[in-house]
């Protein structure tokens, strides 16, 4: 038997085919104006899965980047304090230098013990520095000024109330960076040969004097140790930042390929698929209208 | 032989002529009725007429008389058709159930519990790094209540979906016993029509429809009896047996959403949407949502025992970041209360210095390291995603193949059953010829009459 189409399969597959023509132009102007390839994970599941990785991985990329970049600024601030230390110790030394000449009286070592003392007193300032609310080298006890000092007998005597917490970020996965030095190793070695110098100049002391000029010596040493122990830090950071930045980008180009939709290809196809529609809205109305009954009189 | 035949015949042929068009104008009246069967009139020439004349028997046609007026349909055809309807229904409904899931999830380009997560993680760093400042603190505290908020709002959403389609399972029930009873109903009228040998056509086909129905609504099966009645079974239990109807009835018990015929015995499997109903109620959605409470369990669990060994800005410590209810952990995961009350007290410290930011980083650690089966939290997001992708659009290739043929079974069965209308045209100008034709029968044999009563026997008048 040939086959028979009644009417209502004729219209049925008009309705089905017309459908199925819209649902493909709707999905293709999804595309168009979200400009991505798809906008729920089951119509393209390994490439949604694929691109939710990479958007997990670009997320932890910035978090590290926003971390190296707060760090870098920490790091900063810590150079500058140091560069100060040994910028007074320098001045300190050259003092010391100054108070070993023999031909100084005693009130000309008076002088010279006051001028020490500014500068511990400059010393003592710069280790108790506090940036965006936190003292530096207190260790963790940030909320309190890491140095103090007692006037007795004559005499300062410096102490260090901070502890030996280390600031630590994360910059990548499992691997931190430290952001602090702790005053005890940094200041007060240096305050106290300061203060040594100063009793040996108000008690004119001579040997006094030199002993104390020379474990000034050891400090300056220290602190440039420091200094050059932060800049590796910070290199070491700027180094992280590059990675970082590279990982970003090829994340960036990842992503775009899985999930961006190519405009122009879906400009194209859309066109396509609108002519198809209009041609089939066209066959579609004259084959629905004709019939026999049009031919009879 | 009489002279009177030919127009007996005529008569017979106007008669037969008629009652054809007039079955040709209930099929072109019906072309849009839903399940209506093409019907023709069966045209068949009487038993013959032998006599002898001329010395020959001969055998003489007596014209046309209607045997019956068939119904177009093919079983086959019908078992065929539900049969995919079957499938597809139960196809279709789960994939509008997950379909929901799925956007419920709003990934990619939403705000889901993977974006939760990251946000939470990036914000204990943020706190690692700034372990005394208090908007930083009230940020942590925003971000974990954030992520609770949506893992308990998917789990919610989950959960009263699942308790929706139990509802829509009793409806849908009392739905097929109602058509079951309306079956049970034409049974008796189509039995009472064959006994008075008549052809209950209309009322066949309005059975067949409600069989169609009862195929899509949970796979009922139907069985011709020789008294014209159907039996109806769903896996393997009647639901109609000849006028009389044995309803169903659907429960819930145990968590499992199940059938039971009208001797309460549980029906297994149905099919049709109530198939896809149980299958969403017993099985997808709980895998859902187990999913979904396995993570908020050990995010829980994972974050509370770090947070406890912590310290807080107020010194407080040993504390819980999370807590939740055991029976259902994703959705009344909340904020422990002393953290809900102040950001203070989130044990961003290691040892209790207000500079320590290791108990932050050490949260931080919780998200990124492998607690979630084998995985971070995002990565765990990500690849549950993508498995859920997976699934849905498994669901809906099933779904786009089983219509492509339930579609061609039902193309199958209209090209039998359904009406066009060129052809009913087509036949009805042949009737109206052979009307007019049978009529000009009885016109002609009048005048042969005529010409025997009237013009004969007048010789020598």
């Amino acid at each position: 038997m040939e086959m028979r189409v009644s009417d209502g399969m004729l219209t049925q597959q008009v309705i089905d085919n017309l459908g199925m023509t819209r649902r493909d132009m709707a999905r293709l102007q999804a595309q168009f104006s979200s400009g991505r390839q798809f906008s729920r994970p089951s119509e393209a599941p390994r490439a949604a899965a694929r691109t939710l990785v990479l958007q997990n991985r670009l997320d932890h990329v910035e978090r590290f980047q926003g971390s190296v970049e707060q760090s870098s600024g920490q790091l900063e601030v810590l150079e500058a304090t140091l560069a100060t230390l040994t910028e007074l110790l320098q001045g300190a030394r050259e003092l010391s230098v100054a108070a070993r000449s023999g031909t100084l009286t005693a009130q000309d070592r008076a002088r010279l013990a006051a001028k020490i003392e500014q500068i511990g007193h400059a010393l003592f300032e710069v280790g108790n520095t506090a940036w965006i609310g936190r003292y530096l080298y207190a260790g963790h006890r940030t909320q309190a000024p890491p140095l103090q000092r007692t006037w007795a007998a004559g005499a300062w005597t410096y102490a260090y109330v901070g502890d030996h917490g280390e600031i630590r970020r994360e910059i990548g996965p499992g691997r931190t960076i430290t952001l602090n030095l702790h005053g005890d190793a940094v200041f007060l070695p240096a305050l106290q040969t300061l203060e040594r110098l100063r009793q040996a100049l108000v008690a004119n002391d001579e040997t006094a004097i030199g002993a104390a000029a020379a474990s000034l010596h050891g400090d300056m040493e220290q602190a440039l140790w420091h200094r050059s122990a932060v800049g590796v830090r910070s290199a070491h950071l700027e180094m992280a930042g590059g990675q970082l930045a590279d990982m970003r980008h090829s994340y960036i180009k990842a992503l775009s390929r899985e999930q961006d939709a190519d405009i122009a290809l879906v400009a194209v196809n859309l066109a396509a698929r609108e002519s198809a529609y209009q041609a089939s809205l066209a066959v579609s109305a004259r084959l629905l209208q004709a019939s026999l009954l049009d031919h009879l009189r | 032989m009489s002279g009177f035949l030919a127009l007996e015949l005529g008569l017979r042929g106007l008669r037969a002529q008629l009652i054809a068009s007039q079955v040709i104008g209930h099929n072109i009246a019906n072309s849009r009725t839903p399940g209506y069967s093409r019907q023709v009139a069966d045209l068949r020439p009487p038993p013959d007429l032998r006599f002898t004349a001329l010395g020959r028997t001969l055998t003489l046609g007596t014209g046309v008389t209607v045997a019956g007026i068939g119904r177009q349909r093919e079983e086959y055809l019908d078992r065929l058709s539900r049969w995919h309807s079957t499938d597809l229904r139960r196809l279709e409904t789960i994939q509008h159930s997950l379909d929901l899931v799925e956007m419920a999830f709003a990934e990619p380009h939403g705000f889901g519990p993977r974006q939760a997560s990251l946000r939470l993680w990036d914000s204990f760093q943020e706190l690692a790094a700034n372990p005394e400042s208090g908007p930083v603190r009230s940020a942590v505290r925003e971000e974990a209540a954030s992520l609770a908020a949506n893992l308990s709002g998917l789990a919610t959403r989950l959960e009263g979906q699942r308790t929706e389609h139990a509802r829509t399972a009793a409806t849908l029930v009392a739905e097929i016993n109602q058509q079951a009873a309306q079956i049970a109903g034409l049974n008796r009228h189509i039995r009472m029509a064959i006994l008075q040998q008549t052809q209950p056509n209309d009322l066949e086909d309005r059975r067949d429809l409600l069989l169609d129905s009862l195929a899509s609504l949970i796979g009922a099966v139907p069985r011709r009896e020789l008294d014209g009645s159907v039996t109806v079974s769903v896996a393997g239990s009647d639901i109609v047996q000849g006028d009389m109807a044995l309803p169903l009835s659907s429960v819930v018990t145990g968590g499992v959403l199940r059938v039971l015929d009208s001797l309460s015995n549980p029906l297994d499997p149905p099919g049709g949407e109530f198939a896809g109903l149980a299958n969403l109620h017993n099985l997808r959605l709980p895998a859902h949502l187990s999913t979904l409470n396995g993570f908020a369990r050990q995010l829980a669990d994972a974050l509370n025992a770090v947070h406890r060994s912590g310290h807080g800005l107020d010194r407080s410590t040993g504390l819980d970041l999370y807590r939740y209810d055991p029976m259902a952990p994703a959705r009344t995961l909340t904020l422990a209360p002393e953290v809900a009350a102040s950001p203070l007290a989130l044990a961003a410290s290691a040892r209790g210095a207000a500079g320590d930011g290791e108990g932050a980083l050490a949260l931080a650690r919780v998200m990124t390291n492998p607690t979630f089966a084998g995985q971070g939290a995002a990565e765990f997001w990500a690849s549950t995603l993508g498995a859920l992708g997976l699934e849905v659009e498994s669901v809906t290739r099933d779904v786009d193949n089983t219509r492509i043929l339930a579609r061609q079974a039902d193309n199958r069965r209209a090209e039998i059953m359904g009406v066009n209308l060129d052809e009913e045209t087509a036949h009805l100008i042949r009737s109206q010829h052979a009307y007019a034709a049978a009529a000009r029968l009885i016109s002609t044999a009048d005048e042969m009459l005529d010409t025997l009563i009237n013009r004969t026997g007048r010789v020598g008048r």
